[in-house]
């Protein structure tokens, strides 16, 4: 799964869509999901990764992933699920 | 060229600002310049004559509706004093008169780089629904009202919300018959007949500025998303983005009308279809143009060099990100500089 969008995302989680002009603000596990999905990650990979890193069970991590891409989506971000 | 004289029009600086401060600007911060700038206003308020900084000698115009020959005149009065070699007109008003006396700048060795007539034509805010097919970008409905009895027909043609717009200037979004109804007024009042009546499309304005090589390409663009809008639609703080379907329109309407020297296109992408409408062209630099400038391409001075007769490379590498914020400063002056610029029509400043 990934993020067709190349973002400029600083280390505050500060992010530019170059594209768009739009800027958003992440948190740090926005933050982390989005790098992931920029480098072509499966969700159950973030999940580990998330979960490992905020000491959460991987199921409820994946929920909350799954409702973080949507989001992605429904602000018009492509998500190449291929 | 890096001696030239570069006259610039449009010094107004209301909360919708002419260009010409702006356009000076970006000619004064190129290092190897050792020329100097000269100031054409229309109204003896207008700020940037005031601006010693960036003009050397500043001058009143006629009024663009006063015609060419008493452009020409007033022109070749300030060249007498200061021989220019290049000026750039920077309202679109006036651009008509300009092309008018084209050739008779030529003759005093002044050079310009305008469209072509038939380019202004099209480019015309009556024209935009052939313009549109012509470079295969669509455009939002119009409604070209030479009469105000037609409103009724226009207004179930568009629908409401629309857009009033004059024919070079202002624009006001009316939500029922009785508001466009005085929208027209205040502007049939200030700018005549026909007004366009034009659909209201919901979504993000982003602008472009560039300058045609008149053969078909373009030789510099920088696209910009407006971050903050006045109550006249003006762009008061932007961001420099790069979408490819922006150049790719852009790489169209060169192609399909050669247009030569600088213009904007604005556009607003449809929040629901993603698609760019092409909303305006304006056939000079936008105001905002000093951030072309600061993302790395210096629009204004390629154009001084285009009209000095040098070849351009073409450049769209310009940074992403830059954004502008505008802010409004006052210029202080003594009365003796305004009787000067009333009795005399003109400040020296060297």
């Amino acid at each position: 799964m990934r993020l067709v969008a190349d973002l400029a995302i600083s280390e505050t989680g500060f992010v530019f869509d170059p594209s768009t002009g739009h800027t958003y603000r992440l948190n740090r596990t926005g933050m982390q999901i989005v790098k992931m999905l920029q480098n072509d990650s499966r969700i159950e990979t973030i999940a580990e990764n998330i979960a490992e890193g905020f000491d959460i069970d991987k199921d409820g991590a994946i929920e909350d992933i799954k409702e973080f891409i949507s989001l992605l989506k429904s602000s018009g971000f492509k998500i190449d699920e291929s | 060229m890096n001696r030239s004289i570069v006259g610039v029009t449009g010094l107004n600086s209301t909360d919708s600002p002419a260009p010409g401060i702006s356009v000076m600007r970006c000619i004064k911060e190129v290092r190897a310049w050792r020329g100097k700038g000269i100031g054409f206003g229309y109204d003896s308020l207008d700020a940037g004559l005031y601006v010693k900084d960036y003009f050397r000698h500043v001058y009143l115009l006629p009024y663009p509706s006063e015609g060419g020959v008493y452009l020409l005149k007033n022109i070749l009065k300030a060249h007498e004093k200061t021989p220019l070699d290049i000026i750039i007109p920077t309202l679109d008003s006036e651009i008509y008169n300009f092309l008018s006396i084209e050739d008779d700048l030529n003759k005093y060795s002044i050079r310009t780089f305008l469209p072509t007539k038939e380019q202004l034509d099209e480019a015309s805010k009556v024209n935009l629904n052939k313009l549109g097919d012509k470079v295969s970008i669509p455009v939002p409905r119009n409604y070209i009202l030479t009469k105000i009895d037609k409103l009724g027909i226009a207004s179930e043609e568009i629908g409401f919300p629309m857009f009033v717009k004059g024919l070079f200037y202002e624009a006001y979004k009316a939500n029922n018959l009785s508001e466009a109804s005085d929208f027209i007024f205040r502007l049939t009042k200030k700018w005549g007949m026909p007004v366009i009546l034009q659909e209201y499309i919901e979504g993000e304005e982003y602008n472009i500025a560039a300058v045609g090589d008149g053969k078909g390409d373009y030789i510099g663009a920088v696209c910009m998303k407006k971050l903050f809008i006045t109550d006249k639609g003006k762009a008061w703080s932007g961001v420099t983005i790069r979408d490819n379907a922006l150049f790719e329109l852009t790489e169209r309407f060169f192609s399909a009308t050669h247009w030569r020297g600088p213009l904007e296109l604005e556009l607003i992408k449809d929040k629901h279809s993603k698609e760019y409408l092409l909303l305006e062209v304006n056939p000079r630099f936008p105001a905002w143009i000093y951030l072309a400038k600061a993302a790395g391409i210096n629009l204004p001075w390629l154009t001084v060099k285009l009209a000095s007769g040098e070849k351009i490379k073409k450049t769209t590498n310009y940074k992403i990100g830059i954004i502008f914020n505008r802010y409004v400063e006052e210029v202080i002056l003594n009365i003796e500089s305004l009787d000067a610029i009333n009795t005399k029509g003109g400040l020296d400043y060297e």
